[in-house]
């Protein structure tokens, strides 16, 4: 089953269609678990973060049913008008909608088909770490790949970056320009849809204290992203509510070329596999 | 065209001349490397028959043996390559074009009917067109769309083409080297499920006194018309290309049942054998012709009007076809129910078997 | 047996180089079609190549962290000489199986 998340096949949140492109990936033989929402990072998308960087592959050889979803502004999905389509809020609303539309289903005792699987990476964590902790009924474990307890986006110099791309004057801060270039090096990327998911990030900063995750957690980083130094203080945050967080760190690798690794994929595998 | 086929039916003579057990990929790629060594003026081209050595390796090495400017690759636009090769030949050249797949060959059309069949002819033969093209072709390889179809028909329809399918290693060699020798141009069908099977190739002797084999006989004496592949009394099995191979199973089959099959690998297209078809159903007065093509206005309908015609008066039954159906080429998932099949194939002898007058 | 060379292809979006960050076969391992060949990254993603096809690896071209060039040589397959083009299957040759029997009178008149 593959298609458009649309108004004809899926329920909508609040009335309005955010035009998210939903794929659900079969694995040739079903074990039976509950289904893996994969979650992608800012400027990525199901394709880029997850098909070609071999996860779907690799979560359907392990009988794993893949839901993937195309955040807005990215990938297939529609480039919304409103902001409120960005605000993450919204953003999770609409995924609750789509993983129940896809089949998953609230957690019941003994039944390892039941409840629902997250992997995030970067931003896409930041949503399931959000996602979790309000959703301990559905939600059973999770794998938070490149986390960050800051928010990086929500610091994003929004008003350098439109002067930037309305004529070229150069953006000061380091990390506004760096997040713009990476945005720019995607010529499918709406960088304009881009833009608004940073501004409607800025209306929602990331606090991971706010609430955290009760279900075991996974959290991976490369040993050379320097967000890695996040993964104690989630990891405290998770444990200060109950919840179990194991950490991996993938040695030699950085924020953007850990997303391929073995390690990784079989941590994570391992992980959910129960 | 500026000279006929002859139904020349003698066959090499065994022993002499030096035996090879090769693949019809591994014959043909032999026969081009030949055929470029040979004459300075033989250029191969075509999608990926160049760097990559064909899709097929039916062109595998050559480039680097005879170089880029006589073996190279050409852009995914078949009306160039066809275009391109009327220029060369124009120009003197030989060209050998390959389009890579039966299906392909729909957008050059044009260039193949109104510029190579007749270029010849529009020019009082001051431009003639010596121009092989090798159409890989046929089903049985489970491929996707137009890469298996038979549009021998097509072909043989258009006045100033020859139309030839060779259906084992030993014929693929033979009958690509004396295309490649003709000055007219030859549409060689090369039926792609029979690449990979190895048969014996008998080579003329390659010393030119050692050998007797061929002693005053052209090289390809033999293979300018029909070949009877299998001998029998009952009833005679027309095919070409693929089905050829089938035909023989079948006929194995029938043995079993006490019918004694001859098969008949008609080989020329165009023009056809017709003495060979005459000469075999005259003796079997029974006739069931075999080919992969969609039924109506396919060729066997052309090949039972020549039976017809040559044997009208001792045929024992009226002549069947046992073809594909009159739809386009199925996926590769269905070709098998497409294809002629052993058992289609035997009940169109049966058929012939029970006819009777009156 | 034949040796295919498969170069870095064209991996879109005007990219013209990859890193290699890890091979994920070895010289001599046998790979399927669509197995996981090397973990490459580019300056926009990071990406698994899958192998264009089945057969024994021979070479294999880039140490991790080198980079290598679109177009450039990759790896190096042997194949048996039998074995399919780009497109399509080679297809098998079973014994012949029939339903239909002949049952025929045949008077020679």
């Amino acid at each position: 089953m593959t298609g458009r998340h649309t108004v004809e096949l899926h329920h909508t949140v609040e009335g309005t269609d955010p035009g998210l492109f939903v794929e659900v990936h079969e694995p040739a033989t079903d074990a039976g678990l509950r289904p893996v929402l994969l979650i992608h990072g800012f400027s990525s998308s199901s394709k880029l973060n997850w098909a070609d960087a071999g996860w779907i592959a690799r979560l359907q050889e392990a009988g794993r049913r893949v839901i993937t979803v195309d955040l807005p502004g990215h990938g297939q999905s529609g480039s919304p008008e409103d902001l409120d389509s960005y605000s993450p809020s919204r953003i999770r609303a609409d995924l609750l909608q789509i993983v129940i539309d896809s089949g998953a289903r609230p957690l019941r005792d003994g039944d390892p088909s039941t409840g629902l699987d997250v992997i995030g990476y970067s931003l896409g964590s930041r949503l399931a770490w959000e996602f979790g902790a309000t959703q301990s009924e559905l939600v059973h474990r999770m794998v938070l790949g490149g986390p960050s307890n800051a928010d990086p986006l929500a610091a994003f110099d929004l008003v350098a970056a439109q002067k930037h791309l309305a004529d070229g004057t150069p953006i000061e801060d380091e990390s506004t320009a760096g997040l713009l270039k990476m945005a720019q090096l995607v010529p499918g990327n709406d960088l304009f849809a881009l833009l608004s998911l940073i501004e409607a990030i800025k209306g929602e900063p990331f606090d991971p204290a706010e609430a955290a995750p009760h279900m075991p957690v996974l959290l991976v980083a490369g040993d050379k992203d320097e967000r890695a130094v996040s993964l104690p203080e989630l990891a405290a945050l998770a444990g200060r509510v109950g919840g179990l967080a194991e950490q991996l760190l993938v040695p030699g690798r950085n924020h953007t070329n850990v997303v391929t690794s073995r390690a990784f994929k079989d941590a994570a595998v391992a992980f959910l596999g129960v | 065209m500026s000279e006929t086929i002859t139904a020349t039916r003698e066959t090499t003579a065994a022993g002499e001349a030096p035996v090879q057990q090769l693949s019809m990929q591994q014959a043909l790629n032999r026969a081009l490397d030949e055929i470029l060594a040979a004459n300075p003026r033989t250029v191969v081209f075509g999608e990926d028959c160049g760097r990559l050595g064909g899709v097929f390796r039916i062109t595998d090495g050559l480039q680097a043996k005879h170089g880029e400017g006589r073996v190279f690759d050409t852009p995914l636009a078949e009306s160039g390559i066809l275009g391109m090769s009327v220029g060369l030949a124009m120009a003197g050249f030989h060209p050998i074009p390959e389009v890579q797949f039966d299906g392909f060959a729909y957008p050059a059309i044009n260039q193949i009917v109104c510029q190579i069949a007749r270029m010849n002819y529009r020019s009082r033969g001051t431009l003639p067109m010596p121009i092989t093209l090798r159409v890989p072709s046929f089903g049985g390889i489970r491929a996707p769309e137009h890469h298996g179809e038979s549009l021998e028909a097509l072909f043989a329809h258009v006045p100033g083409l020859k139309v030839v399918s060779p259906s084992d290693p030993h014929d693929a060699y033979h009958l690509l080297t004396y295309a490649a020798s003709r000055p007219d141009p030859v549409i060689f069908m090369e039926p792609k499920s029979r690449y990979w099977q190895k048969g014996p190739v008998t080579f003329a002797s390659e010393t030119p006194d050692a050998g007797t084999a061929y002693a005053g006989a052209a090289p390809w004496a033999g293979l300018t018309g029909a070949r009877v592949v299998r001998e029998g009394r009952h009833v005679t099995l027309v095919a070409w290309g693929a089905m050829v191979a089938r035909c023989l199973q079948v006929a194995e089959l029938a043995a079993e049942d006490g019918i004694d099959v001859e098969v008949l690998d008609l080989r020329w297209l165009k023009p056809i054998d017709a003495p060979a078809l005459v000469a075999s159903v005259g003796k079997t007065r029974r006739a069931v012709v075999v080919h992969e093509a969609p039924l109506t206005s396919g060729l066997g309908a052309e090949v039972a009007q020549l039976i017809t015609q040559g044997c009208f008066d001792t045929l024992k039954a009226p002549v069947e076809r046992v073809t594909g159906f009159d739809v386009p080429y199925p996926s590769g998932d269905l070709e098998d129910e497409y294809l002629p099949n052993i058992d289609r194939i035997l009940f169109g002898i049966q058929r012939v078997l029970e006819y009777r007058r009156g | 047996m034949a040796e295919i060379s498969f170069p870095l292809p064209d991996l879109g979006e005007g990219l013209i180089e990859a890193t290699v960050l890890d091979w994920l076969v070895s010289p001599g391992d046998q790979v399927e079609r669509n197995q996981p060949l090397v973990e490459l990254e580019t300056s926009k993603s990071a990406l698994e190549l899958p192998s264009p096809q089945a057969g024994k690896v021979v070479r294999i071209h880039g140490a991790p962290g080198d980079t290598i060039n679109v177009g450039e040589p990759l790896i190096v397959f042997e194949v048996p000489d039998n074995t399919a083009g780009i497109v399509g299957t080679v297809p098998k040759d079973d014994a012949p199986k029939r339903r239909v029997r002949l049952s025929a009178v045949l008077d020679e008149d």
